[in-house]
């Protein structure tokens, strides 16, 4: 990064305009593919695309993380995405009509949409996937997971004409479109992988759905894609071409970072992702060489979260006033600055400004006088003579480092930390176990982690909510999952309605105003109660070689452009080789 | 007959010590926290993981479960990755990438041997003079580098600054033998410098040695080349130490591949583990990390026999 950039980013943090400046990237960006992309547009080529994740197999429940849910999501399509302006717009889905108290949608199908081996998407195919995604099929093992929680809040589904199907929902929801766009992962599969599940399944190891892309082959560390010759989707500035216009893929998990950077520089790779939080280092050795790689940068829309666990018996963080020392004694600036090498920025709310979520509200700044009042205050309330909690870290140097960072700092406000030091597999599994009750479901008191994400509430509210399912829930699965699932996700382990109230009210809102000031007030209700506190809010990005056009530039089918980049990539349909 | 006599005569204590290790580490991976289904399959239902726990012998003692992997094993059924709503076959895995491995230890062990067997013998011969001492400098610093970081280092001066190579990626010999070879240089370099200044540093010692005995001062006041002494009269003897060193390499140059396979990018044995351990996939990471000890054992049999072969005085003294 020149000295002149340097300069500008520092002072776009300190006015927060971090606004201003995702729009100016995506704008340079979309702008300087966009000249080249109409003239140049050529069909062939193959590439080879460097991510940092592994691939879990391709089912619902499988949840690829970020890279490798690019790769998936050349593969597969869902119905609705997102643009740039950050509205829903349809994508396998031709348009959709809510009812006036947002608790039925009808949806209407794209036409002429055909799964990889043949078979037409319609309503029937959408009936099943959603059986799939619900947990309506758990009895034959398939589709069975977490997942089922964002999908709570609907009763049922149903055909109501070859192209049309009917959502019913428990709750009124406005931005029930969230909720099918499920942060770029609710895909539609073609029955013949829906047709088995369990430990023997096909539904995690075939691949068939309606996308750009089909799978040659696949095992953990590489998915090579190859063009769907009978892909749907046209580009309107070149007609006549077929779409995709690449011929192959070649996604490999390239795990260490100067690694992949060096193959990008090199051209060994066409492109190579990377994450803010944990790679600045090589992002901004990339970023030097102008010359040779440009870059696709996303906005900062990732927000880490230390989640404080109420629930677990006996925990301290039951207390408010232990809450607010914990999150009142986290000097951020220098964190970012030391352990993200100042490449995310400081947070300043739970989310970022971007996000219909955002309020500075109640956010505790860094202030160990506030925290040491707090812990003795916590101590006067509760006889307690030490605040000694937990907080998980990984294998890797760069997560303990991390936990040791905040240890130390919170040591100054006299607070004792501990470190468990752990696999992810398995903090992720003591996280979110769904073998114990409610208030065990996760063993950690701090666990820092990513969940929340992006501009709306949909994808987040599981987080938050105390259980997704509604008490008296009518959903045929609830039954099964509602005590299970339903707060599977709920990582404070709270059971404090307030929280519900006013993000649910917000989703009943009859206007988009309304809506905001009802998740500003769930958002300020969490941060003033200390539910929760975030640190950074980072980005993901995307270096490609001179040699790759079209990034960024093909239109929706219904004319919008679809955001440039998220931590799930690019949209690979429309790129080609120069 | 001799050969075949002793072959047979180690078979059993090397059959032993593969049970005893893989029982070893059976009983480590069950020590490890947590259910193993639930970890395998975290997003799987209970019945799955259920399912999974019966296939896999986890629902068993730690015996049970031994005896299902060492039996299913011993048939060809080398386990499953295990996904949400699905598998991959190890057995499939190990074909494919045990192969790749094999061969990048067999170049790295090639190249290794070929810049220690000259490098040995002239220190030896010079010993205490310059070239010995810069050698023995050189190859020490060397042998303090781990493998990862002269990777690292390495992709940046050649791949990067120099653009000789490529910093990752694998293309199969068949498939086209030239970059085959080229991919492969840096991460061969990788292993072999480390294993080179090791291997030169024995056979200096044991050649210093040799040189020093009866046999060779006779030979050498025939007025044999010196050349000739060193190489046929030298070598030969002081090179059990030097090949028991190499082969017992073998095995533990597969665990060292975890970290480089994934440095380069190689899908090779080490890669698949490295995948294994972090999905803790245990099943597979069981099967696969047994298979470093079984090549241990076997390599460490292999060079107890090649050693008489070229060393009779240790038959004589077994006989």
């Amino acid at each position: 990064m020149t000295e002149r950039q340097t300069t500008r980013s520092r002072v776009m943090r300190r006015v927060g305009a971090a606004i201003a400046a995702t729009i100016a990237v995506s704008t340079v960006a979309s702008t300087g593919s966009n000249a080249a992309s109409t003239s140049a547009a050529k069909a062939g080529g193959e590439i080879k695309v460097g991510i940092f994740d592994t691939f879990p197999g391709f089912c619902n429940n499988n949840n690829p993380a970020n890279s490798s849910l690019m790769a998936t999501r050349a593969i597969f399509e869902g119905l609705v995405e997102k643009t740039r302006g950050n509205d829903f717009v349809g994508l396998l889905a031709q348009s959709w009509a809510p009812s006036a108290d947002f608790k039925t949608w009808d949806i209407t199908l794209r036409q002429g949409v055909t799964y990889h081996n043949g078979q037409v998407f319609n309503a029937d195919s959408v009936v099943s996937n959603m059986n799939v995604n619900s947990g309506r099929r758990a009895a034959q093992g398939i589709g069975v997971g977490t997942n089922i929680t964002f999908g709570a809040n609907i009763a049922n589904f149903a055909k109501v004409s070859d192209y049309v199907v009917r959502f019913s929902l428990h709750r009124a929801q406005n931005d029930f479109l969230g909720t099918l766009y499920a942060s770029g992962r609710l895909f539609m599969r073609a029955d013949a992988q829906l047709a088995t599940g369990g430990a023997t399944g096909t539904c995690s190891t075939t691949a068939i759905g309606t996308g750009p892309f089909k799978v040659q082959s696949w095992n953990s560390n590489e998915l090579v894609a190859v063009k769907n010759e009978n892909y749907w989707r046209k580009d309107p500035k070149n007609p006549s071409a077929k779409l995709p216009y690449l011929d192959k893929i070649t996604f490999t998990n390239v795990k260490e970072g100067s690694q992949r950077a060096a193959a990008v520089r090199r051209g060994t790779l066409d492109a190579g992702m990377f994450t803010s939080f944990s790679e600045g280092t090589f992002i901004k050795d990339l970023r030097q060489r102008k010359s040779v790689v440009t870059e696709f940068k996303s906005p900062n829309e990732y927000y880490p979260s230390l989640w404080l666990n109420q629930g677990k018996t006996g925990s301290p963080l039951a207390n408010k006033n232990a809450r607010l020392a914990v999150i009142s004694c986290i000097d951020r600036a220098n964190f970012v600055k030391v352990r993200a090498k100042g490449e995310s920025v400081v947070a300043k709310s739970l989310v970022g400004p971007s996000s219909v979520m955002y309020t500075t509200r109640g956010f505790s700044k860094f202030s160990p006088k506030a925290a040491r009042d707090y812990v003795a205050a916590y101590k006067a309330e509760t006889g307690a003579t030490s605040l000694t909690l937990s907080i998980p870290a990984d294998s890797s140097s760069a997560s303990q480092a991390n936990a040791k960072f905040l240890i130390n700092q919170w040591a100054k406000c006299g607070i004792t930390v501990n470190m468990v030091v752990e696999e992810t597999a398995v903090i992720i599994a003591k996280a979110f176990n769904p073998t114990v009750p409610f208030a065990q479901q996760q063993a950690y008191d701090i666990l820092p982690l990513l969940l929340f994400e992006g501009t709306d509430v949909a994808f987040n509210l599981p987080f938050v909510a105390t259980n997704m399912f509604p008490a008296g829930s009518t959903n045929p699965v609830a039954g099964a999952f509602r005590g299970v699932l339903g707060g599977l996700l709920n990582l404070n382990k709270h059971l404090d309605a307030n929280v519900d109230a006013a993000f649910f009210a917000g989703q009943a809102a009859a206007t988009k105003a309304a809506a905001k000031a009802k998740y500003q007030e769930g958002t300020a209700y969490l941060q003033t109660n200390g539910f929760m506190t975030s640190i950074q809010h980072g980005y993901y990005t995307l270096f490609t070689t001179k040699k790759l056009g079209g990034i960024g530039t093909l239109k929706l089918p219904e004319g919008k452009t679809q955001r440039l980049i998220t931590n799930y990539g690019i949209d690979w349909t429309g790129v080609y080789k120069k | 007959m001799n050969i075949l006599r002793q072959l047979l005569r180690r078979l059993i204590p090397m059959f032993s010590i593969v049970v005893i290790a893989t029982f070893l580490l059976s009983l480590l991976m069950r020590l490890l926290p947590g259910d193993p289904a639930a970890i395998m399959i975290p997003n799987g239902s209970i019945d799955q993981q259920i399912e999974i726990a019966k296939e896999t012998g986890l629902d068993r003692g730690l015996f049970g479960y031994y005896w299902k992997w060492f039996s299913d094993v011993f048939t060809g059924d080398f386990g499953k990755y295990y996904l949400n709503g699905g598998y991959r076959d190890l057995g499939g895995v190990i074909a494919d990438t045990l192969p790749v491995t094999l061969m990048l230890i067999i170049y790295a062990q090639i190249v290794a041997l070929t810049i220690a067997i000259p490098l040995g013998l002239a220190s030896a011969y010079k010993e205490g003079k310059r070239f010995d001492r810069i050698t023995s400098t050189v190859m020490f610093t060397t042998v303090s580098f781990p493998s990862f970081a002269l990777a690292l280092i390495f992709s940046l001066i050649f791949a990067v600054n120099l653009g000789w190579v490529d910093p990752i990626g694998y293309v199969s010999p068949s498939e086209n033998l030239g970059e085959h070879l080229k991919l492969m240089i840096l991460p061969v370099m990788s292993l072999a410098f480390g294993l080179a200044s090791g291997y030169t540093r024995l056979l200096r010692t044991d050649v210093i040695a040799t040189l020093k005995d009866d046999y060779v001062t006779m030979a050498a006041s025939k007025g044999i080349s010196n050349r000739r002494v060193l190489w046929r009269h030298v070598f030969r003897p002081s090179s059990t130490t030097l090949l028991t060193s190499a082969a017992l390499n073998m095995g533990g140059l597969i665990g060292g591949t975890i970290v480089i396979e994934t440095i380069f990018v190689i899908p090779g044995i080490g890669y698949e583990i490295f995948y294994s351990i972090g999905a803790r996939q245990v099943v597979a990471m069981q099967t696969l990390i047994a298979l470093i000890s079984i090549g241990y054992v076997f390599f460490n049999t292999m060079v107890d026999l090649l050693t008489q072969i070229t060393d009779p005085r240790t038959r004589e003294r077994r006989a």
